[in-house]
């Protein structure tokens, strides 16, 4: 499974029951082949009309039992799994870094003695113990405020307690 | 920095790490700098500056691992450098990508709204 893909993402099918959802339902390459809902068109057919060019590039067809349900074809798998995709730059447990740190381990381990990687130990489990409250876990708080100014305010905020607890 | 001062004996004596007394002062300024690092991950999430998150993640840990290497090609291979390079790391790259021109604390672009996402 390549990174980022989805069986189910927001809105599949149909629109939330009260309130209108704010993204349009979209359609989303999904297990075998469920998908989302699709542009039905005027016409229902059980193919999908051949000059009407899909958005994807990958050719659908119409459910014959269900309204407004498109699938994909089954050896178009392979092209759905290798699409481009937006690429997740926000992951929080990317791999790449602790590849990094995975590789170098052994180098470091050669070069390094044990008492080294104690002292980094002790040195790492302080630090991490100041870190977390040293915002006095204002940080939490930045992502809440409705307005951009409350939150750069409040990021302000954090900064200040960084400083004053690192000074104490 | 005061408490550490008075203090750090004490610690070192709990942890039975005497060793690590020269270094114990670099305790304040990583912590600082892990404190704003963590402040200004928060705020780069709210304004969407995810590119900018993970370039300062990965450049972070291939700092770190890089002067890790280094000093230890060098000849500096002892436990206060790993530790020293662990605050390098961040000192130098973690907080670099993330002070911009569009920064609240940093002067906005003129005619742009300082807090909007990139296009």
């Amino acid at each position: 499974m390549p990174p980022g893909f989805h069986f189910s993402g927001g809105n599949v099918g149909y629109p939330r029951k009260g309130g209108r959802s704010r993204v349009p339902p979209r359609r989303i390459c999904g297990s075998a082949l469920a998908v989302g809902p699709g542009d039905a068109g005027p016409a229902p057919s059980f193919f999908r009309d051949p000059h009407a060019p899909s958005r994807t590039g990958i050719d659908t067809w119409l459910s014959p039992t269900h309204q407004n349900v498109e699938y994909y074809d089954a050896r178009a798998l392979p092209f759905i799994l290798l699409r481009r995709r937006r690429p997740h730059t926000c992951h929080r447990y990317h791999p790449c870094p602790r590849l990094i740190t995975i590789l170098a381990a052994p180098v470091i381990a050669r070069l390094y003695g044990p008492e080294a990687f104690g002292f980094l130990a002790i040195f790492t489990s302080i630090t991490s113990i100041i870190g977390v409250v040293a915002c006095m876990r204002y940080e939490l708080a930045i992502m809440l405020p409705k307005t951009d100014e409350e939150a750069a305010n409040l990021l302000g905020l954090c900064l200040l307690c960084v400083a004053v607890v690192e000074r104490a | 920095m005061p408490a550490l001062y008075f203090g750090g004996d004490a610690l070192l004596s709990l942890l039975r790490a005497p060793g690590l007394e020269p270094y114990l002062m670099l305790v304040p300024p990583v912590g600082f700098i892990s404190g704003v690092f963590l402040a200004l991950n928060y705020w780069n999430s709210r304004t969407k500056h995810f590119g900018r998150l993970s370039v300062a993640r990965v450049a972070s840990s291939l700092a770190t691992t890089g002067t890790q290497l280094g000093a230890g090609f060098a000849g500096y291979a002892t436990g206060g450098s790993l530790c020293l390079h662990l605050a390098q790391g961040r000192t130098l790259v973690g907080t670099g990508p993330q002070k911009t021109k569009n920064h609240p604390t940093g002067r906005p672009l003129a005619g742009r709204d300082p807090f909007s996402p990139p296009a």
